[in-house]
C-alpha cells in the first residue's frame, strides 16, 4: 500500500488531535469549579482570613455592570471583603461592560437566554422594560424580611418613587445625580469672564451661556465654548436634551406615559439653542473627537455631575474647575436621575443576590461607594456626611453643595421611567444628532422624532398590556 | 512542450518566461514589482502602526503628526492591557472552544464527506445539492430559533452552543473534503475491499492517510474561524469568565472618549499572534486549501 | 434486511451527523423562524399570531428597514467591485515572475488572518480623525481628512474602503485560477503576435471566469451579511448611517426582544439574497467558462 504523503497527517497525528480535543473537553468541564475555588481563596486571603473550606455550597452572585478598573478595585478592596465576612460561602463575580447600550443589550440577551445574572447595576429608565416582562424581582417581601434599613423615610423622594412600578418596589437606589454646569477656570480667566476673586462668573441665563461660549471658543487652539454631553444619539443624548428641555419649561412625556411632549415650542427652543451654538462654532459639533476634551482644556463650559471629577484630576493633576447651578430659561431645572440595582427573578442564587443588594444599601457601604465614585447617594444619612461638605481635593469651586443646591431647584423633574424609554430614546437621539450635524432642521428633527418615538411607545404599551 | 502549472513549479516557469521575454520585459517586470511592493507596504503598514502604538507611552498616543518610534518604549502597556481584563482567561476559553470545535469539524466532516464521495445510497445526488444550497444560506435566518433552542436546553452562557454545531457537519468543509476524496484513485479502495475491509476501515486506513492536505486545510480553516468568531459568543456568552478573546477585545472599545488606544493595540497584537503563527506554520495548506475550493466548482 | 440493502443504506449512517444537523440546526430552525415571522413573540409571553403584520410594518411603516437595506446595498455595491477588482489585479501582478513573489503573496494575505474584531479595532484607530494614519497620509497630500466614522457622509465609505485590506482570500483563489490557465494558450497567442493586453482579455479572463463567478457569489453573500464591522466600529451610527440589515435584525431581536419581527426581517434578507444569487447564476451562462464544459 502506497502512502502518497507519508507523515503529513498520519493516523498518529489524528489520534493526537483526538487526544487534545478530549483533554480540552475534560478541561472545559472542570474549569469553572477550579476558578471559583481559586478566586474565592484569593479574596479571602486579601481580607486577611484563611481560606474558608467550602463546607457549605458556594453561592455565586453574578454582578453585571461596571466600567473600568477603579470600579472593580473598589469592590475588591472595600466592599467584597466585608461582604464575605458576613457570608463566607458567597462569591461575587463581577462582569465588566463597555458602555451603557452594551449593558442594556447584555441584560436583554442574558434574560432572553434564560440565564440572567443575579444583580445588575442599571440606569433607572432600564427598569420598566424588564419589570413589565416579569424579569426583575419585586423586592417588598425581601425588604420586609431582611432589610429594615431600606425604608421610604431614608431616601430622597425622587429616588424612592423611581424605584417603584405599579406600587411595588422593583429596584434599589444606587445613586442619584443631575447635570449642572462646570467651568474651566483657566479658560475663563483667559476670556476675561472672571470676577474680582478670579472665579468664573456663572452664566445666569441662556443668553449668558451663548455669550460666554462664544467668548471662550478658540478655533486655532481647538477650544470650544461647550460641547454635547453625549453624541452617541442614544439614551444619553436624549437625557442631556431633557435637561435643557426642563430649563425651557417643557416636558419630555406626559404624566400617563401615553405620548411624548417634546415637540413643542419649548423643545424647539432647546434644540435650536444647541444648533445655533454649533453654527457659531461655540459648541463642538458631533463627530469631531477630542481626546481629553475636558481635562486637556479644550472646552470652557460643560455639564454633568460630580462623578467625573476623579477622572479629571487623574488625567491632569493641575486641572481646576468650578461649578454652578443651571442657568435660567424658564426654570433652572435639571433631571434628577440615578442608577438602580436590580435583582433578576430567574437568576440562580436570587436570595444570595438580595443579600448582596441589602448589604450594598447599608449606610456604611453606601457612603463608601459615594466617596469612591464621587457620587451623591440618595440616603439622607449618607448625604449629610461630612464628606460632602468638603471641597474636592483643593479644586476651588468643586464643591458638592452646588449639586445639592441643584437638587432642590423647583424646576427639576424626575427622570420619567416607562417601558420603551430605551428604544424611543434611540429614535429621538438620532434625530437630535442629525439636527446638530445640520443635516435637517430642528423642526424636522423634532417632528420625525416625535412620530417615531410615539410609535415605539404605542407598541410597547400594546404588547405589554400596560394600557 | 506543455509546461504544467498546476502545482506551480516556480523555477522552471521562471526560467522559461525569462528566456522568452528577456529582451523586452525587464522593464515591465520591474514596474510590476514596484507596484506590487508598494501595495504590499500599504498592507503591512497598519500592522506596523498597531505595533508602534502598542508601545507608546500615554502622552505620545494622540499627538500629531504621529510619531513612528515611541520613546521611551512602554512595554507596560502589554501588561496593563492583558491584566486589566482577564485575558489569560479569554485565551483559555477561546482555546477550549476552538480546539474542541476543530476536532468535531475534522472528524465529522471527513466521515460525512466520505459518505458523499464514495458511498452509493439512494438520494445521494439530491442530498448533495441540498448541501451545496445550504452553503449559501445566510445564518441569520436560523439564528433566532437556534438561540431559542439552545435557551430551552439551558445552554446559554456555556460553551455548548459554540462547540456542538461543529459535530453536526459543515457544508463548506464537507464539500472541500468530498472533492478531495474523489481525486483519490479507486484502485486503492478496491484493493482494500478485496482484502475484506469495510467502509469505515477503508476510510480510516486508506483515505485518511492520503488526505493530509485536505484535512489540514479543514483544521486550519476551522481554527481560524473559531478563534476569531465574534457573533456567536456575542449572543451566547454573558459571564466574564467565559468570554472569548473577540469579546474581550471588544470591551476595549467603549462608547466614550477616553479609549486607551495604546493598551487596546497591545491587546490586539497579542490576540493576533496565534493566527499569524499558525498561518506561517501552515502556509502551504492555506494556499492549497483555497485552491481546492476555488478550482473545483 | 439483507446485507446488500444494508450496504446500500450504509451511506446514510456516514452522513447521519450532517443529516441530523440539517434537520435540527438548519431546516427545522428555518421553518420555525418562518413561523415566528407571522407572530409577535418576545420570549416571555406566548407567541401571538398576527399574520402578515410584521411584513406589513416592515414594508410600510418602518423607515429603518429601508434604511438598513439601502445601507447594505450600498455596502455591497461598493465592496464587491473593490474586492473583486483589486484582488484580481493583485493576483495578476503576483502571477508574474517577479522577485520575492512568495513574500509579497504572504504580505497581501496576512491581513485576512487577523481576527475580525482585532481588524476592526485596528481600523478604528487608523480612521481616528485627529491622529489616525489615514488622515495623516491625507494631510501629507494636502487634504484635510473628514471625520470618517464620526461623519454621516463618510462612515459607510470608510467601512467599504477598509475592505481592501481583506482581499487576501479572494486574491489567493484568483491566483489558483490563474495558475490553472494552460501555458500553451499563451505561447500560441504570442506566436500569433498578441499583445499582453490582448492575452489578458482574450485568454486570461475567460479562462478564469469560473473562479470570478465563484468569488463574486461568495463576496456578495458575505457583503450582505455584514455585521461585526458595523457593530464594533460604529454601532450602526452615526444616526443610522451604517445600520446594516443584519445589525438591524440583531437589534430588533436582542435589544428589543422582537423575535417575531427579527425572524421576518431575516426571511426578507434570505429572499433578497436568493433572488440575487439566482439572478447571477442565470446570467452567468454567457460569460462563465467551465473547463469541464458544463456546470459542476
Amino acid at each position: 500500500m502506497m502512502a502518497r504523503n507519508p507523515g503529513l497527517i498520519s493516523r498518529r497525528s489524528l489520534l493526537k488531535m483526538l487526544g487534545v480535543g478530549g483533554a480540552a473537553v475534560l478541561v472545559a468541564a472542570c474549569q469553572p469549579k477550579e476558578v471559583e475555588g481559586s478566586v474565592e481563596e484569593e479574596v479571602a486571603t486579601k481580607s486577611g482570613q484563611a481560606p474558608v473550606p467550602a463546607a457549605e455550597e458556594v453561592k455565586t452572585i453574578r454582578y453585571l455592570g461596571g466600567f473600568g478598573q477603579s470600579w472593580e478595585d473598589f469592590y475588591n478592596t472595600e466592599v467584597l471583603p466585608k461582604f464575605y465576612d458576613l457570608h463566607p460561602n458567597y462569591k461575587v463575580e463581577m462582569t465588566l461592560i463597555g458602555s451603557w447600550p452594551d449593558l442594556y443589550n447584555k441584560i436583554v440577551t442574558s434574560t432572553a437566554g434564560g440565564m440572567p445574572p443575579e444583580v445588575t447595576r442599571q440606569k433607572d429608565f432600564f427598569t420598566p422594560d424588564f419589570i413589565v416582562r416579569g424579569l426583575q424581582q419585586e423586592l417588598d417581601e425581601y425588604v420586609a424580611a431582611k432589610a429594615p434599613h431600606i425604608a421610604e423615610d431614608q431616601y430622597v423622594p425622587h429616588a424612592w418613587s423611581n424605584m417603584h412600578w405599579s406600587g411595588k418596589l422593583v429596584a434599589l437606589p444606587l445613586l442619584i445625580f443631575n447635570h449642572y454646569p462646570h467651568f474651566n477656570i483657566e479658560l475663563y480667566k483667559k476670556a476675561g469672564l472672571v470676577d474680582s476673586d478670579g472665579a468664573p462668573v456663572a452664566p445666569d441665563t441662556w443668553e449668558d451661556v451663548r455669550e460666554q461660549a462664544n467668548k471662550l471658543k478658540d478655533p486655532s487652539n481647538n477650544v470650544y465654548g461647550t460641547f454635547l454631553r453625549d453624541e452617541g444619539g442614544k439614551e444619553d443624548t436624549v437625557n442631556f436634551f431633557h435637561v435643557w428641555l426642563a430649563q425651557a419649561g417643557g416636558r419630555l412625556i406626559d404624566e400617563e406615559f401615553s405620548r411624548f411632549m417634546f415637540n413643542t415650542p419649548e423643545g424647539l427652543d432647546a434644540l435650536t439653542f444647541w444648533v445655533d451654538l454649533i453654527k457659531d462654532g461655540a459648541m463642538k459639533p458631533p463627530g469631531v473627537s477630542i481626546e481629553g476634551i475636558i481635562p486637556q482644556g479644550h472646552v470652557g463650559m460643560w455639564w454633568h455631575a460630580s462623578s467625573y471629577w476623579v477622572a479629571y484630576r487623574r488625567d491632569n493633576p493641575d486641572f481646576e474647575w468650578s461649578t454652578a447651578i443651571n442657568p435660567m430659561r424658564k426654570t433652572r431645572g435639571a433631571i434628577v436621575r440615578g442608577d438602580h440595582h436590580a435583582l433578576f427573578r430567574q437568576s440562580k442564587e436570587r436570595d444570595a443576590g438580595f443579600d448582596f443588594l441589602a448589604f450594598h444599601q447599608t449606610p456604611e457601604i453606601t457612603l463608601a461607594y459615594g466617596k469612591n465614585q464621587m457620587m451623591i447617594m440618595p440616603r439622607y444619612d449618607v448625604m449629610s456626611d461630612a464628606f460632602y461638605k468638603e471641597p474636592y481635593m483643593g479644586v476651588p469651586g468643586a464643591v458638592y453643595s452646588v449639586e445639592f443646591e441643584q437638587l432642590e431647584q423647583p424646576g427639576n423633574q424626575p427622570q420619567p421611567i416607562f417601558p420603551g424609554y430605551q428604544e424611543s430614546s434611540y429614535k429621538i437621539g438620532a434625530q437630535l444628532i442629525l439636527a446638530c450635524m445640520q443635516e435637517i432642521s430642528p423642526e424636522q428633527a423634532l417632528d420625525q422624532a416625535e412620530k417615531e418615538a410615539n410609535d415605539v411607545l404605542a407598541s410597547a404599551r400594546r404588547l405589554l398590556g400596560v394600557d | 512542450m506543455d509546461i504544467n502549472h498546476r502545482n506551480g513549479t516556480v523555477p522552471r516557469r521562471l526560467v522559461g518566461r525569462i528566456k522568452g521575454m528577456v529582451f523586452r520585459s525587464h522593464l515591465m517586470h520591474s514596474m510590476i514589482f514596484a507596484v506590487a511592493l508598494l501595495g504590499a507596504l500599504v498592507f503591512i503598514i497598519p500592522f506596523a502602526w498597531t505595533v508602534t502604538t502598542s508601545l507608546k507611552p500615554d502622552a505620545q498616543v494622540m499627538i500629531f503628526p504621529p510619531k513612528w518610534i515611541p520613546s521611551p518604549i512602554q512595554w507596560r502597556n502589554y501588561y496593563d492591557a492583558l491584566v486589566r481584563l482577564p485575558f489569560d482567561r479569554f485565551f483559555l476559553n477561546t482555546a477550549i472552544v476552538t480546539l474542541t470545535s476543530l476536532v468535531g469539524d475534522v472528524i465529522v466532516n471527513a466521515v460525512v464527506a466520505y459518505g458523499f464521495a464514495r458511498m452509493d445510497f439512494p438520494g445521494r445526488e439530491p442530498l448533495f445539492y441540498v448541501l451545496l444550497a445550504t452553503m449559501m444560506l445566510p445564518s441569520q435566518v436560523t439564528m433566532i430559533p437556534v438561540f431559542i433552542i439552545f435557551r430551552k436546553l439551558g445552554w446559554i452562557d456555556t460553551f455548548y452552543p459554540l462547540i456542538v454545531p461543529s459535530y453536526f457537519g459543515n457544508a463548506f468543509y464537507i464539500f472541500l473534503l468530498r472533492q478531495f476524496f474523489r481525486t483519490i484513485p479507486d484502485d486503492l479502495e478496491h484493493a482494500a475491499r478485496i482484502d475484506g475491509a469495510n467502509q469505515a476501515r477503508i476510510l480510516w486506513s486508506v483515505i485518511l492517510p492520503l488526505s493530509g492536505p485536505a484535512i489540514a486545510t479543514v483544521a486550519v480553516f476551522s481554527f481560524m474561524f473559531h478563534w476569531q468568531d465574534f457573533f456567536r459568543p456575542l449572543i451566547y456568552i454573558n459571564s466574564t469568565h467565559l468570554r472569548t478573546i473577540s469579546l474581550g477585545l471588544q470591551l476595549f472599545k467603549t462608547g466614550y472618549g477616553g479609549t486607551v488606544y495604546n493598551q487596546m493595540m497591545a491587546a490586539t497584537v497579542v490576540c493576533t499572534l496565534p493566527s499569524l503563527i499558525l498561518f506561517f506554520a501552515t502556509q502551504r495548506y492555506f494556499i492549497s486549501g483555497i485552491v481546492m475550493t476555488g478550482m473545483k466548482n | 434486511m439483507n446485507s446488500r440493502t444494508m450496504r446500500r443504506f450504509q451511506g446514510y449512517l456516514f452522513i447521519s451527523p450532517w443529516l441530523i444537523g440539517l434537520v435540527g440546526l438548519t431546516l427545522g430552525p428555518m421553518l420555525l423562524s418562518l413561523y415566528y415571522s407571522f407572530n409577535e413573540y418576545d420570549l416571555f409571553q406566548p407567541a401571538k399570531f398576527i399574520g402578515l403584520g410584521n411584513y406589513n410594518t416592515m414594508f410600510f411603516n418602518d423607515r429603518l428597514f429601508w434604511i438598513s437595506m439601502r445601507n447594505t446595498a450600498i455596502y455591497t455595491m461598493g465592496r464587491v467591485p473593490i474586492v473583486m477588482g483589486s484582488s484580481l489585479v493583485v493576483a495578476l501582478l503576483l502571477n508574474q515572475p517577479i522577485p520575492f513573489r512568495n513574500f509579497l503573496r504572504t504580505a497581501y494575505y496576512l491581513p485576512s488572518v487577523v481576527p475580525a474584531v482585532a481588524m476592526y479595532i485596528i481600523w478604528v484607530w487608523l480612521f481616528e480623525p485627529q491622529v489616525g494614519l489615514v488622515n495623516y497620509f491625507l494631510s501629507l497630500l494636502g487634504i484635510s481628512g473628514p471625520l470618517w466614522l464620526g461623519s454621516i457622509k463618510w462612515a459607510m465609505p470608510a467601512l467599504i474602503g477598509m475592505s481592501i485590506w481583506g482581499i487576501g482570500g479572494t486574491m489567493v483563489i484568483f491566483l489558483a485560477g490563474l495558475q490553472g490557465v494552460p501555458e500553451h494558450l499563451y505561447e500560441a497567442a504570442e506566436l500569433d503576435g498578441a499583445s499582453a493586453m490582448q492575452r489578458l482579455l482574450h485568454i486570461t479572463l475567460p479562462m478564469v471566469s469560473s473562479v470570478v463567478f465563484f468569488n463574486l457569489i461568495m463576496t456578495i453573500i458575505h457583503s450582505f451579511q455584514v455585521f461585526g464591522q458595523a457593530y464594533v466600529m460604529t454601532s450602526g451610527g452615526p444616526a443610522y448611517a451604517t445600520l446594516t440589515i443584519v445589525l438591524y435584525i440583531y437589534e430588533q431581536a436582542f435589544n428589543w426582544f422582537r423575535m417575531g419581527y427579527g425572524s421576518g426581517l431575516a426571511w426578507v434578507l434570505f429572499a433578497v439574497l436568493s433572488a440575487f444569487t439566482a439572478f447571477i447564476f442565470r446570467s452567468s451562462t454567457p460569460w462563465v467558462y467551465y473547463e469541464s464544459g458544463g456546470r459542476a
